[in-house]
């Protein structure tokens, strides 16, 4: 299922909209901002984090991102962090004060939510970016972004190849379900699938790589495409560090939960 | 097992990020030194192909998308260290974004606790085991404890970012058991399936996979099963020993002969910390279904022309785990998975 | 017309030990579109791999354009002779058409404005910039096939190998790419099973079984002897029965 949906996630990243046409860079910066303020909030507070959940929210309305596949992302994350916040109620029974309604509650039970607030927040994140530009010009920010070449080409060639090879594993599995009767794969089958894959892979690994050097590739990989930050990018990551910091610093003072 | 944001503070999220990034940079410069850097179609091709291999279901239900067996091992082997931590990172990287596996700021505590033990720690104990002399058993050896030693190095990361970033109240003691119980099986898992596949790779297409298995020329010849499962066996009883010492002086005790208990999965709970984690781990569902069939199994076996797994004494198993619980419940779990095996390859020789 | 390929006793032996071309000799014209024609195995592809000395351990003489091929002229000659590769998903390796195009130029120091005129031109040839900025993975695969064509002719080479074109092609597709290579200027090397498409460009036709050239002549001569067809593996061509 998560397949699926990696795969539509990537063809909303070919849309256009507003929130596309905005430079990568912008975008990834913007972003890791505010995951950053999300998560360093103190362990009780929860009010405060509340409103976050605008940014992420305005950008899908934005961008045309349905609700539903954020909310399925975010849910398919959840289990590495419920899983572990869900016994701080349990180990955490300092009661806390709730402002607005006059009321003690555990402190497990705050911080609790606020660990599934956080994590819908940076999910949501994640998200947004891949499904707001595409992945190619992602990687471009990040070589601009000047990350080491080795590992941004080779982040290229696994994107081209990623969906391919998914659907050529697909295939040999669905076969082998189907001559076998619809039976779980075994582990002696499953071993046998993986190895001839494995040597496909390789296979076509070499292939490439002699198509590569029959157009002049000799050692290093040489890329083009310049990027070029406009106003709009500025303003976006301006906008979007000052409301990050106004609710950190600002609202979070005045509620202090 | 990811590292998610939600959980993270900060400055270890931070710190990780500069220590990853740092990591990511100094192997970006050693593949130029060595002019390696023609490996890098190869290398995508290889990250591509380790989700690909996640379609091949046999993998753990439960979790989500499987993110447990990044094969990690398989790309060192496959690419060397610097060449096989960038790719395991760049998988990391798609992971999170494309597949809710753990997240931004998550990422440079993920890749350093699921590529940087792989790659390097996984090298040094594969150089140090098969040396000069490579063998099946030794490859075999060195490549079960590889996975076991680094998803255990993984898991423990991942309690101590989790404890040192203070959202989490979890103690260290009880995460630190259940984290490091649970990634046993998986490791070994892990480890049993790469051997399995590097194995038939070379028996198939030994020229693939020869220079990165270290082995030069015709030496490893005779495929030996037999030396297979001595090396299975041998790292067994090397990791449950181990995790025997640490694990002495907990009052439970030990139980070695894990198989008394065939098929035994409900087991008398007692203490509240204790059913909860219980509960925790039927959620997580760690241990694949092998779905064993006789039939099924007689096909594969002769379309890998008389191919047989190894033969695994029931003496021998990982045993040791830390906390009385968790050793009944996780090697009943084995008992049962490989006594399966047994009875299959049983019914295939027949 | 000058000869622009001239290849002298090619040998190739497979790491296992195999014979792929043992004693391959033949000459190309300057403008000419040649078929190599031979049942699967014939060592059709491993040819073309050869005249760009991308096989380690090749021997015999080859000579492009006046350059022979030697390790130290390596890039000169790739310079000279491109070859399209049977699937294109191996050509294809970047995450957009335009990069694809534009990695031999960049490769070759040529970048900038000039190098986005060369590639959206080579697109626009085969009818492919509305494309280029698609990924691979997003086209059907006639429009791969012409796209692979784009990146190699954007280099503008002599000569032109094409490995097995038409292959998996859907009538309309196979019929535009006969199409486009009929209009090429190039020197053209047609290895391929596809006998109709050869005999409707080649002038010449070289025929190979099992790493030896054994038959060259014109299409029509070659490709109707049923005795030869047979033997390797190979029918004649329905159009040739026909007017037989």
């Amino acid at each position: 299922m998560s397949y699926h949906d990696a795969h539509i996630l990537d063809q909303y990243a070919y849309q256009a909209s507003v929130v596309h046409r905005l430079d990568p860079r912008a975008k990834i910066i913007a972003i890791l901002f505010f995951v950053i303020i999300v998560v360093s909030f103190p362990k009780y507070v929860f009010i405060s984090l509340l409103p976050f959940a605008i940014y992420p929210l305005v950008l899908a309305i934005l961008s045309g991102l349905s609700f539903r596949l954020l909310f399925r992302q975010v849910l398919i994350a959840s289990p590495f962090f419920i899983l572990v916040g869900l016994f701080n109620p349990f180990l955490d029974r300092t009661m806390i004060d709730v402002p607005f309604l006059g009321i003690q509650v555990r402190g497990g039970i705050i911080s609790f939510a606020s660990i599934a607030l956080r994590g819908f927040l940076c999910v949501s994140g994640a998200v947004l970016l891949v499904s707001t530009s595409s992945f190619p010009r992602l990687v471009e920010a990040l070589q601009a972004l000047h990350l080491p070449k080795a590992f941004t080409v080779q982040l290229m060639f696994l994107y081209r190849y990623l969906f391919l090879l998914i659907e050529e594993a697909k295939r040999m599995s669905q076969a082998r379900l189907l001559r076998s009767g619809g039976f779980r794969n075994s582990f002696s089958s499953a071993r046998s699938m993986l190895s001839v894959l494995l040597i496909r892979t390789l296979h076509r690994a070499g292939a490439i790589w002699l198509a590569m050097r029959a157009r002049g590739f000799q050692d290093e990989i040489k890329t083009a495409r310049k990027m070029k930050w406009s106003f709009k990018d500025f303003i976006f990551l301006a906008l979007s560090i000052i409301f990050c910091l106004w609710l950190r610093l600002i609202i979070f003072e005045q509620i202090k939960f | 097992m990811h590292m998610a944001d939600a959980l993270l503070s900060p400055a270890v999220g931070i710190s990780f990020m500069a220590l990853s990034g740092g990591a990511l940079a100094l192997s970006a410069k050693k593949l130029k030194e060595s002019a390696e850097e023609s490996k890098v179609p190869l290398m995508g091709v290889l990250g591509a192909f380790v989700f690909a291999s996640q379609m091949i279901n046999f993998t753990i239900p439960g979790t989500g998308s499987s993110g447990h067996l990044v094969g990690g091992i398989l790309l060192m082997i496959l690419l060397g260290p610097y060449a096989g931590f960038i790719t395991v990172s760049s998988v990391l990287v798609i992971q999170a974004l494309f597949f809710a596996d753990g997240g931004l700021l998550a990422l440079g505590a993920n890749i350093w606790n699921m590529a940087f033990y792989t790659s390097f720690v996984g090298w040094l104990i594969y150089k140090s085991i098969v040396g000069k002399k490579p063998s099946q058993t030794r490859i075999s050896l060195a490549v079960i404890i590889a996975c076991v030693v680094c998803l255990e190095l993984g898991a423990l990361s991942v309690v101590g970012q989790t404890i040192l970033s203070g959202i989490s109240e979890l103690p260290f003691k009880q995460f630190v058991i259940l984290m490091m119980g649970i990634h046993l099986p998986i490791g070994l898992i892990e480890g049993i399936i790469t051997v399995g596949v590097l194995n038939l790779v070379y028996r198939i297409r030994p020229g693939l996979i020869q220079e990165s298995l270290g082995i030069k020329g015709r030496e490893a010849d005779a495929l030996s099963y037999r030396s297979i499962a001595f090396g299975f066996a041998l790292s067994a009883m090397v990791i449950g020993g181990g995790v025997a010492w640490f694990a002495s002086s907990h009052p439970d005790g030990l139980e070695w002969s894990i198989f008394k208990s065939y098929g035994e999965e409900e087991l008398p709970l007692s203490g509240k910390i204790k059913q909860k984690l219980a509960q925790v781990q039927e959620k997580i569902s760690l241990l694949p279904d092998y779905g064993f069939k006789a039939e099924e199994s007689e096909e594969a076996v002769q379309e890998l022309e008389g191919e047989s797994w190894p033969n695994i004494s029931l003496g021998t198993s990982v045993a040791g785990i830390l906390g009385s619980i968790f050793v009944l419940v996780i090697a009943g779990g084995i008992g049962v998975s490989i006594a399966r095996l047994k009875k299959k390859k049983n019914a295939g020789n027949s | 017309m000058a000869e622009i390929v001239q290849v002298e006793k090619l040998n190739y032996i497979y790491p296992d030990g195999t014979k792929a071309l043992e004693g391959v000799s033949f000459r190309v014209n300057s403008g000419e579109c040649v078929g190599i024609v031979g049942a699967s195995g014939a060592g059709k592809s491993t040819l073309g791999l050869c005249l760009l000395g991308l096989l380690a351990g090749q021997s015999g003489r080859i000579m492009i354009d006046g350059l022979e091929l030697t390790k130290k002229t390596l890039k000169q000659v790739r310079g000279k002779i491109g070859l399209v590769f049977q699937n294109p998903d191996d050509q294809l390796f970047m995450p957009t058409l335009f990069d694809d195009v534009a990695f031999g130029l960049l490769q070759d120091g040529i970048d900038g404005e000039e190098m986005e005129h060369l590639v959206i031109d080579a697109l626009k040839e085969r009818g492919l910039e509305r494309l280029a900025y698609k990924f691979p993975g997003h086209i059907s695969f006639g429009q791969k096939r012409l796209a692979s064509l784009a990146t190699v002719l954007v280099m503008k080479p002599e000569i032109l190998v094409l490995d097995e074109p038409s292959a998996n092609l859907d009538p309309q597709a196979r019929k535009q790419l006969i199409e486009h290579l009929k209009a090429l200027k190039n020197t053209r090397l047609i290895l391929s099973h596809d006998l109709e498409m050869i005999l409707s460009l080649a002038n010449r036709v070289l025929l190979m079984r099992e790493g030896k050239l054994v038959a060259e002549g014109k299409p029509q001569e070659i490709l109707s002897q049923k005795d030869l067809m047979a033997e390797n593996g190979l029918e004649i061509p329905l159009s040739l029965r026909i007017r037989a």
